[in-house]
C-alpha cells in the first residue's frame, strides 16, 4: 500500500495534522528531484548498463554468457522498478520484483552473479547521478543489493 | 561481447507477467476479479473448499476422490491452455521455445498470485522420465478432512493435465506425501500411467516417498 493513500482514506473524516501535511509537503517538494532522476535514469538506460555488462563479463570470464544475461535482465527489471518506487516514494512497490529475484536465485544459483551485477549497477549510478539524487534513490537499490549478498 | 541494447527489447527483458500485484485486479462495484489480460478470476473462501469435500463425500462415498480428480484434470487442462497463451504473449515466443529457467519461474510466480500457495521441481528424477514436484501452503491440504493418505486430489488432478498438456502425452499425477499428515510438503510425482500403477497401494500403505521413488527409478 503507498503510504500517501494512508492520507486519503480518511479524507472525509478528519483535515491531515500538522506532520502528515509536512510530510506531504517534504514529498511534494522532492518531486522535481525525483523526476529528473527517473528521466535520467529512462533516458541513460543503455550507457548506465553496457559497462555493468562489460564489467561482469570481465570478471566472470570463465561463467557462461546465458548466466551473465539472465543476471542483467534481471538488473534491468530492478532498475526499472527501484525508478519507480523512488518515484513514487513507494517502498512496497518492490515486494513483487524482490521476490521474484530470490525465486531467480534460488532456482538458478545465482547469488554471485546478481550480487556482482547490481553492485556494478549501483556503482554506474553513483557515478552519474549527483549525489543528493543518488542519495534519494539508494534505499530503492539497497534491498536488492542486499537480498543477493546475505544469500550469497 | 553481450550488447545490453539487445536485451533492451520488450520481448527480452519482459519481467514478472504473474507479479501478485499487476496479474490480479478488482473492481469493488462490480464484484468482479480479474487478471490482467481481462479474464475473470474467481475466488474461492475457505468453507466451499471444506463443503466440496464434505459434500462430495456424502454423495458420493469413495468415489469423491475421483470426483476431484477429474475436477482438477479440467480445471489443469484449461488451466494450462490459459498459461500458455498468456506466457506466449508476454515474452512473444512459444512456450515450447520459452528457456527453462523462465517457464518454471513463471509457473511459480503463476501459483502464488492464483493462491495456490508455493511449488517447485525437483530435477533429480527428471533424466528418468519423471517429474517430482513439491507444493507448500495448499489450500486443498489446509481444508481437507483429515484422512490417513496424501488428500490434494485437486492438485494432482490439475498437475497431471498440466504435464500432459506441457509434453504432449498423456501423464498421471500421483500423491507421495502430504502436508495434512504432517509432511514438510505436499510432494507428487508425474508419469505415464503404466510406469505409476504400483505407487498407489505404496501410498496407500503409507511407504516412504524417497523409497518409491527409488523403486519407479529402478523398473
Amino acid at each position: 500500500m503507498h503510504p500517501l493513500s494512508d492520507f486519503f482514506r480518511e479524507s472525509d473524516k478528519r483535515y491531515l495534522a500538522q506532520a502528515e501535511l509536512k510530510l506531504l509537503g517534504r514529498y511534494t517538494l522532492s518531486l522535481p528531484h525525483r523526476l529528473a532522476i527517473y528521466r535520467q535514469i529512462r533516458d541513460q538506460e543503455l550507457v548506465l548498463l553496457q559497462p555493468v555488462a562489460d564489467g561482469m563479463e570481465t570478471a566472470l570470464a570463465g561463467a557462461s554468457v546465458t548466466a551473465i544475461e539472465q543476471s542483467l535482465k534481471l538488473g534491468i527489471a530492478v532498475l526499472r522498478t527501484s525508478a519507480m518506487a523512488m518515484l513514487t516514494n513507494d517502498i512496497s512497490s518492490l515486494d513483487d520484483t524482490l521476490r521474484w529475484v530470490r525465486q531467480s536465485q534460488e532456482n538458478n544459483d545465482s547469488q554471485k552473479t546478481n550480487e556482482l551485477c547490481f553492485k556494478l549497477i549501483r556503482q554506474q549510478l553513483e557515478q552519474r547521478l549527483e549525489a543528493a539524487h543518488f542519495k534519494l534513490l539508494l534505499p530503492f537499490i539497497e534491498p536488492f543489493q542486499e537480498l543477493s549478498a546475505n544469500a550469497a | 561481447m553481450i550488447s545490453v541494447a539487445d536485451l533492451l527489447t520488450p520481448k527480452v527483458a519482459a519481467g514478472n507477467y504473474f507479479a501478485t500485484n499487476t496479474y490480479v485486479r478488482s473492481d469493488a462495484e462490480l464484484g468482479l476479479l480479474e487478471n490482467r489480460s481481462g479474464s475473470r478470476l474467481i475466488a474461492i473462501p475457505d468453507t466451499l473448499i471444506k463443503a466440496l469435500y464434505a459434500g462430495l463425500e456424502q454423495e458420493t462415498g469413495l468415489a469423491a476422490r475421483l470426483v476431484l480428480i477429474n475436477c482438477g484434470r479440467w480445471w489443469g487442462k484449461n488451466f494450462y491452455q490459459r498459461f500458455s497463451e498468456e506466457l506466449t504473449g508476454h515474452y512473444g515466443v512459444p512456450l515450447a521455445s520459452l528457456p527453462m529457467v523462465d517457464f518454471l519461474q513463471s509457473l511459480q510466480q503463476c501459483w502464488v498470485s492464483h493462491g495456490w500457495g508455493q511449488i517447485d521441481f525437483d530435477p533429480s528424477y527428471a533424466e528418468r522420465g519423471l517429474f517430482l514436484v513439491k507444493t507448500w501452503n495448499s489450500p486443498f491440504a489446509a481444508q481437507a478432512p483429515q484422512m490417513d493418505r496424501p488428500v490434494c486430489f485437486m492438485d494432482a488432478g490439475i498437475l497431471s493435465a498440466f504435464f500432459s498438456g506441457l509434453t504432449g502425452k498423456s501423464l498421471d499425477c500421483l500423491q507421495l506425501t502430504c502436508e495434512s499428515l504432517g509432511a514438510d510438503c505436499n510432494r507428487f510425482v508425474v508419469g505415464l500411467e503404466e510406469r505409476l500403477e504400483p505407487v498407489e497401494a505404496r501410498v496407500e500403505a503409507q511407504e516412504d516417498w524417497e523409497a518409491i521413488m527409488q523403486s519407479l527409478v529402478e523398473r
